[in-house]
């Protein structure tokens, strides 16, 4: 089965496609599934950090856009569908056993760079040593060019709160980060 | 404002041109606030680079895609249109008209149509045998009433009938005598009997007393002082009720006095003749009307339709582009998308990119047919309320012969309402759209009902 390449589409058409959506076309699905797979695979791998996961979550969030469609309320579909991406990593990331998430935390970055992992790893690595709710804005501002009402929004606080976590984030990442930034960039 | 709130303001670009120019100047003043932007900035660029850097896996992206379509085809409209609520609307007008013709003649005793006029000869020589029958006793006390007994043209309730009776009646019988002289002789034989107990006391169309007692209108008590036409005529209606029952079904006089009306609803558990398809459902629902024609036998019209439902594999092609291909939404399959769908189109030959994508469907189909059948049917009363009945049905729907056989209990906890229960086989020809030629196709199965029985005893 082939699929044509993955298409960018300008707002007029994401929004019919979101107005189509809720009446059961499969059409408006394509195209909505196309414009926004990405961002939400991107979204579930960092937020999770373990490519299967990423995998479930992102087919399990595809499933739940279909089977909720009749319940998306308003325009803004991307914020709808990141709600239910990130719900549904935070379920994933609950029922994952305890002693994976102590295995995982307890790994330190100079150890972990020591071993040579490309820098992917690293920064992956770098972002799950966050907590969740501090990793879930970053991800959201920095990887998916939310802006701060959207990120509000996905996450349910308040604006001045998101910036907070936002903020919080990049210091504690530039902490993890900084030697092996600085590192990359002399390199290159 | 701290370095660090200038840092992510920039990175957000939401520095105003104030503090933009406050954050140059700092940056180019402090070398610490330098290198801290400067590490800042490298964690930016390399969060952008790593989001850069992920993609998602072709296999995951299609394999995603197809099982989410996969479930819009499942989900949305693949099973066709049901009639069910139709054909049932369809099956419930038509015993309703039926039903409604029928008690209405019966039960109304004044109003006969006009397409029953053709009756109206010998109901109103009927009637005027009735009015010449009657026995009195001549030593009663109702000889006064007598002188005010109205005269057959003008006494009967039913206004419309007697009109056209007395029109007959002149035209048959110039010489009948005027009402007047009808009355006058009442009262000179009456006046004349003594010793008499019976006797009939006139007789204006000459017509024998043989005539008079094969239709059984005799008169078992003194006629009442008042309603005397009425009471004439509810006693003794079971004439006219026969007359009207053969206005509606000339081809059996029925002498009934109780009306069933019932509807079925039946679900095959046995198939036969379906072997070829993945058949599903085999179900009916009709309604019939039944009349007593002897102490334990009825005879009515029944009708219905019988429901097939099967499986029927397809495939189905779902355009992806809306900009290349036709613009066809999956989501209003009709029959002839569903065949259309049986081809796989492409974009062209050696397209590279194909505007269609095609999946394997399950179709449930459905096929309604409309029957309608005499039926006959014996029942036995066991206990006061329960009854055995076996019903033979013989009629056609739109396809070809029908006839079915039915076995069921009627039980009635409230008079007049019956809940039935039983089994039934039925057999019909029948043309299915997989079946190029048509078949016979039968089943057995449960039956249950409810019916309703009028009385009109």
């Amino acid at each position: 089965m082939k699929f044509s390449e993955g298409r960018k589409y300008d707002d007029e058409k994401i929004a019919q496609a979101t107005l189509e959506l809720r009446r059961g076309s499969a059409e408006a699905f394509h195209i909505l599934y196309n414009h926004y797979n990405q961002k939400v695979y991107r979204f579930c791998l960092r937020l999770l950090g373990d490519k299967e996961k990423a995998e479930d979550a992102f087919q399990e969030t595809f499933m739940k856009v279909f089977e909720n469609r009749m319940n998306f309320r308003g325009n803004n579909f991307a914020a709808w569908l990141f709600t239910i991406a990130r719900h549904t990593c935070l379920n994933l990331i609950r029922t994952a056993k305890p002693f994976q998430d102590i295995e995982t935390n307890s790994l330190s970055l100079s150890y972990v760079y020591k071993e040579d992992i490309g820098l992917r790893d690293f920064v992956q690595r770098a972002i799950m040593q966050l907590p969740i709710s501090l990793r879930e804005a970053l991800i959201l501002r920095e990887y998916e060019d939310c802006n701060y009402e959207e990120i509000a929004k996905i996450l349910g606080i308040s604006l001045s709160l998101a910036k907070v976590r936002v903020h919080r984030a990049r210091l504690l990442l530039k902490k993890l980060l900084e030697p092996i930034a600085k590192e990359y960039y002399e390199s290159r | 404002m701290s370095l660090d709130k200038y840092i992510n303001d920039y990175l957000d670009g939401n520095l105003t041109p104030e503090d933009d120019k406050r954050f140059r100047d700092l940056m180019s003043s402090d070398f610490s606030a330098k290198e801290e932007f400067a590490s800042m900035l490298s964690i930016h660029s390399l969060l952008k680079s790593d989001a850069e850097s992920i993609s998602l896996p072709k296999e995951l992206e299609e394999k995603v895609e197809e099982r989410v379509l996969a479930n819009f085809l499942q989900v949305v409209p693949v099973v066709e249109h049901r009639r069910m609520v139709r054909s049932r609307a369809i099956v419930s007008v038509l015993a309703t008209i039926f039903f409604i013709f029928f008690v209405l003649n019966v039960i109304d005793d004044g109003t006969v149509t006009k397409s029953n006029i053709i009756f109206l000869s010998e109901l109103n020589k009927q009637e005027q045998m009735l009015w010449n029958s009657y026995r009195i006793d001549a030593n009663s006390d109702h000889r006064d009433n007598f002188a005010s007994l109205p005269s057959p043209s003008d006494a009967p309730r039913r206004k419309n009938r007697s009109s056209t009776v007395v029109a007959v009646n002149q035209q048959q019988s110039p010489e009948v005598p005027q009402t007047n002289t009808v009355v006058s002789a009442e009262e000179q034989t009456i006046n004349n009997t003594t010793n008499e107990t019976t006797k009939v006391v006139s007789n204006p169309l000459n017509i024998l007393s043989s005539d008079v007692l094969d239709f059984d209108y005799e008169l078992r008590n003194p006629l009442p002082k008042t309603n005397l036409t009425n009471e004439l005529r509810f006693n003794k209606w079971a004439v006219p009720f026969s007359n009207q029952i053969a206005l509606a079904v000339p081809m059996f006089e029925l002498q009934s006095d109780e009306l069933l009306v019932s509807a079925f609803s039946s679900n095959a558990i046995v198939k036969f003749g379906m072997q070829d398809v993945q058949m599903k459902g085999f179900g009916s629902f009709s309604q019939s009307i039944g009349y007593k024609i002897s102490e334990y036998e009825r005879f009515g019209l029944e009708f219905g339709y019988s429901e097939f439902s099967w499986n029927e594999n397809s495939v189905i092609v779902v355009p992806l582009s809306t900009v290349e291909a036709p613009r066809r939404t999956i989501t209003t399959i009709k029959n002839s998308d569903v065949k259309w769908s049986n081809q796989i189109l492409t974009n062209g030959e050696g397209s590279a990119e194909p505007a269609y994508v095609q999946f394997p469907i399950q179709l449930q189909r459905e096929r309604q047919l409309y029957w309608g059948s005499l039926f006959y049917e014996y029942y036995y009363p066991v206990e006061r309320y329960v009854s055995f009945a076996g019903r033979l049905n013989l009629g056609a729907t739109n396809d070809g012969p029908f006839g079915a056989v039915r076995l069921y209990s009627e039980i009635e906890p409230i008079r007049g309402i019956a809940l039935n229960v039983g089994i039934e086989s039925r057999t019909l020809w029948a043309r299915m759209p997989y079946y190029k030629k048509g078949a016979f196709k039968s089943s057995i199965g449960l039956i249950y009902g409810l019916s309703l029985k009028f009385n009109f005893e």
